[in-house]
């Protein structure tokens, strides 16, 4: 039977980190690409996620450094800011980023970017702005969007993103966050920073809820005495309503009713998958969840994959591009490949920055396993003593006969960057005692890795 | 509204989204389930109304997806209806 001729031998729907990598490498390879983009170039998080958020996080960070710097005797009562100044620099770092992801970028590798929604009209073939496009492959990565609780009144106000919160022109002078997780309270230590009061509005028993219990006791902690944020767990809004120039948010908090009067609600309660893109006339099989994978990113038509945030899964961009990787090899090649979730570093960026990887203490419990567990504060090396940073700790989980680390936390500044050293020994199935018995620098904020390790 | 619908399978070939060719066959729908008249334009209204909602940023679908939408919707005003409607597509 001869083949059948299709316009490209792969279709990329979203430009974002689960679909451009794949596109990428299959082009360079010199297969025909095409990248269809609903939106800006690079995706959600280049440019309205990840990146701009980063972006004003590390300017707030610098903020609040500078303000509580006089006590090292450098003269800070002065200090202010400029707003839409922070904005500019945040634009000038979402169009720095996306370079990356820019059209040259991808004509100079041979893809062919079009620009609009697509949307499956047949297995092979999608149709963007009424031109049938088809291929022999296809890949879904048409990422996810932030979702509505069920909080009645929701629709009948003006509520923000996380990404509209970054195109205020000024921070709100009050703002309720639904949502205690990452990016829930990445804003609301953003806007704390530039003088909002804020509130959090969690319905778990703590903040971070997916993260180890001293994590979301630790957030909670600085959060409210360093930044005046106010942390409402085990809370659940069930009204919100307009009031004048303000928004009335109303919740029940250990059964009873309360409620605060604020200027703006940012909603951070979790991402829907972009599902809505025809899938039925493709044969792909998906629920409200996200699309159906098989170990190779296959979804329910063979010939079509997925990855990225439309899988419903982790919601990080640094899976998604690994996801991106995985497709463009097995589409490429006849040995296919599985992804490894075994060992994925999670960073919220607040202060002290939390970072973990692999297995919570909770994870393990469920699964009744054996671990042993070390817990070191930060306060018991150098570079705290050095930096006055005493709010912190790093903990580590290992296999209680092997010793291998199943899981950590680290709460310090450059968590984010710490964590690698525990990523590497996770997914190398490295022992606490491999990295005890590793110099580590003094004086460092990874010594209290090493002494963590040792102490399993 | 400028969406398009494509005929699923076959040619590909397109055609304006007709708002009262939906309505129509909603109604179509709603009276074999003895609805009365008044009802069924009442809810072939609202149905016709969610289907033109979620066309807005659509500029092309198909038959099936207009179909699959509206009996979505009419499950909830009338799932006996919406049996039929998506049963008997070629008669409607």
């Amino acid at each position: 039977m001869a083949k059948k001729i299709f316009d490209y031998d792969l279709l990329v729907i979203g430009s974002g980190a689960g679909g451009s990598i794949a596109a990428s490498i299959v082009a360079r390879q010199g297969k025909r690409v095409a990248l269809v983009e609903a939106n800006a170039l690079g995706g959600d998080s280049a440019n309205f996620g990840d990146v701009p958020t980063g972006a004003m996080l590390n300017v707030a960070r610098i903020f609040s450094e500078a303000k509580g710097a006089s006590k090292f005797g450098i003269r800070s009562n002065a200090i202010g800011y400029n707003y839409p100044t922070i904005k500019a620099w945040k634009e000038k770092v979402v169009a720095r980023t996306s370079s990356g992801g820019g059209k040259r970028y991808y004509q100079s590798l041979g893809v062919t970017v079009i620009p609009g929604s697509a949307h499956f009209i047949s297995p092979h073939e999608v149709s963007v702005n009424r031109r049938h496009i088809s291929a022999e492959h296809i890949l879904i990565a048409s990422g996810a969007q932030w979702g509505l609780p069920k909080v009645s009144g929701i629709d009948k106000v003006d509520f923000l993103t996380p990404a509209s919160a970054l195109e205020l022109i000024r921070p709100p002078k009050s703002l309720f966050v639904i949502g205690g997780g990452a990016v829930g309270l990445e804003f609301a230590r953003l806007f704390s920073s530039f003088g909002s009061k804020v509130y959090v509005g969690e319905i778990a028993p703590r903040l971070l809820p997916r993260e180890d219990q001293e994590v979301g006791e630790l957030a909670a902690k600085v959060l409210s005495e360093e930044y005046g944020i106010k942390p409402l767990t085990e809370t659940r809004v069930i009204r919100v309503s307009k009031e004048a120039m303000a928004k009335r948010v109303t919740f029940l908090r250990g059964r009873e009713e309360h409620s605060v009067k604020v200027e703006e609600i940012l909603l951070a309660t979790g991402k829907t998958p972009q599902v809505d893109i025809g899938l039925e006339n493709a044969g792909v099989e998906y629920s409200p969840l996200g699309i159906e994978v098989n170990d190779h990113l296959q979804t329910s038509a063979k010939h079509i994959y997925a990855a990225g945030d439309v899988l419903g899964g982790f919601g990080l961009t640094h899976v998604a591009l690994m996801e991106s990787r995985i497709v463009a090899h097995n589409i490429l090649n006849k040995n296919k490949v599985t992804p490894n979730y075994q060992s994925i570093p999670r960073i919220t960026y607040i202060e002290p920055e939390i970072a973990s990887v692999g297995m919570s203490e909770d994870d393990l419990i469920k699964r009744d396993l054996a671990f042993n567990k070390a817990v070191v504060p930060l306060g018991i090396v150098g570079r705290s003593v050095i930096s006055d940073t005493r709010d912190g700790f790093v903990k580590v989980l290992a296999d209680k006969k092997s010793g291998r680390i199943l899981g950590a936390t680290v709460a310090s500044p450059s968590a984010g960057e710490i964590i690698h050293e525990l990523t590497l020994a996770i997914q190398h199935n490295l022992t606490a005692k491999d990295i005890a018995n590793t110099m580590h620098a003094f004086p460092s904020w990874s010594e209290a890795v090493r002494v963590a390790c040792a102490k399993i | 509204m400028n969406s398009y619908v494509v005929k699923s399978g076959g040619l590909h070939e397109s055609e304006r989204f007709d708002p009262l060719k939906l309505h129509g066959s909603l109604m179509a729908a709603c009276l074999a389930v003895r609805s009365l008249e008044g009802e069924a334009h009442m809810v072939a209204q609202k149905i016709t109304e969610k289907v033109i909602d979620w066309l807005d940023s659509k500029t092309e679908v198909t038959s099936n997806d207009v179909r699959r939408i509206a009996a979505n919707n009419l499950q909830t005003y009338q799932p006996e209806a919406a049996y039929i409607y998506e049963t008997y597509k070629d008669i409607l």
